[in-house]
């Protein structure tokens, strides 16, 4: 057991060390060795201050099989994200505001918690929802036009575009 | 050409944070409000930032995690906020089907 | 005709702005106001975007990337104080 957690602790050590050294090439936009060098360094602590910190991390595995449905869930979310604008846009332009907010009880099936997390954030910039409380598998969605108290149908509504490309995402 | 093509999208941005703030003026609580200022700005924000990367191509990769950063903070900080106005019971709009014992009549305050 | 599609845009960010302050002066409630400063502060970092093209200063953007920065931590300590104190 304890080899194992070992093996992909250090495996997402180098992952996060990576990507953390991409954006700060990013950031620096400069090629100089002092500037390369800083950057190697300065992202090698902050991962593994991370990895140690925030276990959560290591569930995430960079391999194709996983950023294929990662981009794929990037497409989907763009798309929602311009009709969640443009159903905003409805209800802000409307001459009398026609909604019928309430709360309801969504469950995910995703396991992981970075996976919970992109949910979450997915779900707060598409149509009419917000999500006001995560525990455990449970999320609470403030909703702009509640269509149904049912969970499973609420559940199928918000959840229902994301929660596929997810799980195969992150697990 | 690009230069027309990059100030359209500045305006079609600038249009969403438009309509952002009127939502944010028009909504009737905080939890709409929030909506509305946290999906509209977000859009806007990001159409903006692809808008003057058409001016300046050099400056993609920068703008790009700008955009990036929008759309991972701005989710985040609007859920923290929510979960606040929940906890600390701000009233909410509209009937709220199952919330009605903890959200008093007087919430229906129109803007 | 790209320039004033630029202008137009400035004043529509004028006008959101103005609707941002005015429901951070009414209010009502706490967490209007703070929403209304979390909106302004995303306003405000395509405005410094904006003012970096129109500058024609790359260093810009930075300012835009740690005012970013801050202003998440704040709104997101303010919601943490607000849940559970200091």
């Amino acid at each position: 057991m304890a080899p194992n957690t070992r093996a992909r602790r250090s495996a997402s050590f180098v992952g996060l060390w990576l990507l953390l050294t991409l954006i700060w090439f990013a950031a620096s936009s400069s090629l100089a060795i002092e500037s390369i060098i800083t950057g190697a360094a300065i992202a090698a602590v902050l991962a593994h201050l991370f990895v140690r910190r925030f276990p959560a991390w290591t569930d995430v595995r960079l391999s194709p099989e996983r950023l294929i449905p990662f981009f794929r869930y990037t497409g989907v979310f763009l798309v929602e994200m311009v009709r969640a604008n443009l159903n905003m846009l409805r209800y802000v332009y409307a001459p009398r505001i026609d909604i019928n907010p309430g709360i309801v009880e969504v469950r995910t099936r995703l396991k992981t918690p970075v996976g919970r997390l992109a949910l979450a954030s997915s779900i707060a910039l598409t149509p009419g929802s917000l999500v006001v409380g995560l525990e455990g598998d449970t999320l609470t969605v403030h909703w702009l036009d509640v269509k149904t108290t049912d969970a499973e149908e609420a559940t199928r509504l918000i959840v229902g575009p994301f929660e596929t490309e997810l799980e195969k995402a992150f697990g | 050409m690009s230069e027309v093509a990059g100030s359209i999208l500045v305006l079609i941005g600038a249009f969403f944070h438009f309509s952002a703030g009127l939502g944010m003026l028009r909504m009737p609580d905080a939890f709409t409000r929030m909506q509305a200022g946290t999906k509209a700005s977000t859009l806007g924000n990001a159409l903006i930032l692809i808008g003057i990367a058409f001016y300046h191509p050099g400056w993609s990769l920068k703008l790009l995690i700008l955009i990036y950063f929008v759309f991972m903070t701005n989710p985040v900080s609007s859920h923290a906020l929510a979960r606040a106005a929940r906890a600390i019971r701000i009233p909410m709009a509209g009937p709220p089907p199952q919330a009605l014992a903890s959200a008093p009549a007087a919430a229906r305050d129109g803007a | 005709m790209a320039d004033t599609i630029l202008l137009l845009a400035g004043v529509l960010i004028f006008l959101a702005i103005v609707f941002a302050v005015t429901r951070l002066i009414l209010g009502r409630t706490i967490v209007d106001r703070v929403a209304a400063v979390d909106l302004l502060t995303v306003i405000s970092i395509s405005m410094i975007a904006l003012y970096a093209h129109i500058a024609d200063r790359f260093i810009y953007l930075d300012v835009a990337l740690v005012y970013g920065v801050l202003s998440f931590l704040a709104v997101v300590a303010t919601a943490r104080y607000l849940e559970r104190g200091l």
